[in-house]
């Protein structure tokens, strides 16, 4: 038997054949098919679109409010520290720290003030013995 | 219906592995996955033919055309539920054909009787147009008195070159049922054109 059969269920009718044949050939006139699949592919689109709201639609709702707990749990957890590591204003801290010594080393240079004024200044330490002490420490 | 003819009109998935172009499984996998231009792809593969049966099932050019364009969507709409590990076609046309067969069955309520669209050209026509024409007038009033499965199993296999287990699919019946009703409606439709054939012989 052939794959789909076809050849066992020949017409053996030649009339019925030529017949059948004439009315296979009757064309589709008047039929503009690009019109048709441009018709049927814009409504599809329609209809993927409203697929792919339906799952966009169904997932966020209950991920929204696990996801808002979870985010609240986490910076509880964490303490207010973390937040600012994230977003990182640790660095910035440290950064602002590095300015303004240097910036009081600079100011105090420039300005007019006597030797004991600028070892407070700097150092905060008043007499000579104090700053030694200060300076063989490493601080 | 030649071979080609038939692959390029949504023929076996089988043949249509062979070559580079996806097969319609494959296109209708992409679809799943919200893919438009596989479902443009796979409309473009069955649109003429599909055309071709919702016309022949139905008679009017308009209504099959409508059909056609429902039938798309509601492939698309069940698109979910296609089986990649069969093939595409008989699940298609499956809903083409119930959907032609119900819009039939709702009209025949309405009560219109159904005449071909050519008969009344054979008068106009030059002598070997009148002859084709009354042929045609005489096979389509023939079909039309047949059975709605046996008209539908001759225009599926005999006109759209559908196999019988395609059909058998497309239909919900056996391969062997298939193959009764179409012999069965062949014999019908050869008495039909007996005495034009006895009248032009």
């Amino acid at each position: 038997m052939s794959r789909d059969g076809r050849q066992e269920q020949r017409i053996a009718d030649p009339l019925l054949a030529a017949a059948l044949a004439d009315l296979r050939s009757e064309a589709m006139e008047g039929v503009d098919l690009e019109a048709l699949r441009r018709r049927i592919v814009a409504r599809a689109e329609l209809e993927m679109a409203r697929r792919r709201a339906r799952r966009w639609g169904f997932l966020p709702q209950p991920l929204v409010p696990i996801a808002a707990a979870a985010s609240i749990a986490l910076a509880l957890w964490a303490g207010p520290g973390i937040v600012a590591n994230l977003a990182g204003g640790g660095q910035e801290l440290e950064f602002a720290a590095e300015i303004d010594e240097e910036q009081i080393l600079l100011d105090a240079l420039g300005s007019d003030i006597s030797e004991q004024e600028f070892r407070l200044l700097v150092t905060g330490r008043a007499n000579p013995e104090a700053l030694l002490a200060f300076v063989v420490s490493g601080r | 219906m030649n071979p080609a003819q038939r692959q390029s009109e949504g023929g076996p998935a089988v043949a249509q592995a062979s070559s580079l172009e996806p097969t319609d499984v494959q296109l209708a996998a992409r679809v799943q996955q919200g893919d438009i231009a596989a479902f443009d792809s796979l409309v473009c593969r069955h649109l003429q033919r599909a055309l071709g049966v919702a016309f022949r099932l139905l008679g009017q050019r308009e209504d099959a055309e409508d059909l056609v364009q429902e039938a798309f969507l509601a492939a698309l709409q069940k698109i979910d539920s296609f089986d990649t590990t069969r093939e595409f076609s008989p699940w298609f046309y499956r809903i083409l054909v119930n959907r032609c067969l119900n819009a039939r069955k709702s009209r025949s309520r309405r009560s219109t009787v159904e005449l071909p669209r050519d008969a009344t050209s054979a008068v106009a026509s030059p002598l070997l147009d009148a002859e084709r024409s009354e042929l045609r007038y005489h096979l389509k009033r023939a079909m039309q008195a047949l059975p709605v499965r046996q008209r539908t199993i001759v225009n599926l296999f005999d006109l759209e070159g559908f196999s019988s287990p395609e059909i058998a699919e497309m239909l919900g019946i056996s391969d062997g049922t298939v193959r009764w009703h179409l012999h069965q409606a062949r014999r019908v439709l050869r008495e039909a054109l007996e005495p034009f054939a006895r009248r032009k012989a």
